[in-house]
């Protein structure tokens, strides 16, 4: 180990300093490193995305960036699409699911909730039930998927009461495949599966599934979706 | 806001999503894969979230919209390689050329946006016990020095001096795979 001498100081703290950000999930401070130096930021940036779900992204940014990349398309005409539009059309909520976030106004005890999306997207929407189903269609204690608009969920109906929950995966964005052996919800892509309470059963860092507004109406299965 | 009754009836035929407008079924359909990618290479969130919206800011305006999928992606990646390496080159006077390792891991296809972490994994893997016990403490489990020390019956200090030789370590098996 003798060719293992710790160089002299200030190169090592800078690097120690480094790491000690990125565990803590600060930006690290700039600094001209040497190329040897370099080589230890990089080993370390890129260990550091081994920590479950550390390399996911908030869902207030991918929201804020959304509405700032609307804001730029509007500015350069954007193609004749006017901000109104990418804010407040299914677009915009589709590609809120299919990031598997910004679900706040299809989600149940929103219904008090200002209208207002974070990220700036300040556009009022209103909202509307949509029937998805017969109730008497549903299997009970089964999964039924549906689409509405820009919502792609499950049904999960327990006797005469029917849930509503999101089916895109929480972790990539995947959708989300009922298992009838196992009574579950798989997904697709990275092995995740979530119970039919939307329970995550298998990855510790997942969040559940978001449950969708829904309700009964003279046998009809109805969802709430923004208009 | 409570709607009224239905207002609307949508027939198993009427339902489908409406048409996407071009960037956002892009932004929609990447931005987490972008993200991670970017995650994999700053591993912090702050520069991640920064670098991000650099690149679909840069990217986006000069997307073909309607172009293949592939096409696109491959676009924003190739932006996301160009936005890393001038951070690198601006935050830490680290050059380009001492980066060759992105050509090796090069845009991820759509099912394996996880490739930077099984890398690090394989690197953890082939590093001496002491030293991966040391960094899988640290990076994986989020420990202190002091609770790294704690856990291997040894001081901080020499948890830190560990780390650093783990860290030497580990660079060399990268540049090796």
């Amino acid at each position: 180990m003798s060719d293992e001498q710790d160089r002299p100081d200030q190169p090592a703290r800078r690097v120690d300093d480094y790491v000690e950000a990125l565990l803590h999930d600060r930006q690290p401070r700039r600094f001209p490193a040497e190329p040897e130096e370099a080589e230890l930021l990089r080993v370390a940036a890129e260990l550091r995305g081994l920590r479950p779900g550390a390399d996911l992204p908030r869902r207030e940014f991918i929201d804020a960036l959304r509405a700032r990349l609307a804001r730029q398309a509007g500015e350069a005409g954007g193609g004749g699409v006017s901000r109104r539009a990418l804010l407040a059309g299914g677009a915009a909520a589709a590609a809120a699911l299919a990031a598997g976030v910004g679900l706040d106004r299809a989600l149940e005890g929103s219904n008090d909730r200002p209208q207002v999306a974070r990220g700036g997207a300040l556009e009022p929407r209103a909202a509307r039930w949509v029937a998805v189903a017969e109730l008497a269609a549903l299997p009970d204690g089964a999964a039924t998927r549906f689409s509405a608009g820009a919502i792609e969920g499950f049904l999960v109906r327990r006797g005469e009461a029917v849930d509503a929950i999101s089916a895109v995966c929480t972790h990539m964005g995947c959708i989300l495949k009922f298992n009838p052996a196992a009574g579950r919800l798989d997904c697709p892509c990275h092995s995740a599966s979530f119970g039919l309470d939307g329970q995550p059963l298998n990855r510790e860092y997942l969040t559940a599934l978001p449950r969708l507004v829904s309700r009964v109406s003279a046998g009809s299965v109805e969802v709430r979706v923004d208009a | 806001m409570e709607p009224a009754a239905p207002s609307l009836r949508v027939l198993p035929s009427e339902r489908g999503a409406p048409e996407p407008s071009g960037w956002e079924a892009v932004y929609s359909a990447t931005v987490v894969p972008v993200y991670r990618y970017v995650y994999a290479r700053v591993g912090n969130r702050p520069d991640a979230e920064d670098l991000t919206t650099q690149v679909f800011m840069r990217a986006l305006p000069r997307l073909r919209l309607g172009a293949p999928e592939e096409e696109i992606r491959g676009y924003l990646f190739a932006t996301a390689r160009t936005v890393l390496a001038d951070h690198w080159r601006d935050a830490f006077d680290a050059p380009v050329a001492a980066l060759p390792e992105d050509l090796a891991y090069a845009p991820p296809p759509p099912a394996d946006e996880e490739a930077g972490v099984r890398r690090a994994g394989a690197i953890l893997e082939r590093l001496p016990e002491r030293y991966r016990r040391v960094l899988e403490l640290r990076f994986l489990r989020g420990y202190s020095l002091r609770e790294t020390g704690a856990a291997l019956g040894i001081t901080a200090g020499n948890a830190k001096v560990i780390q650093h030789r783990a860290l030497r370590k580990a660079a060399e098996v990268a540049e090796e795979m």
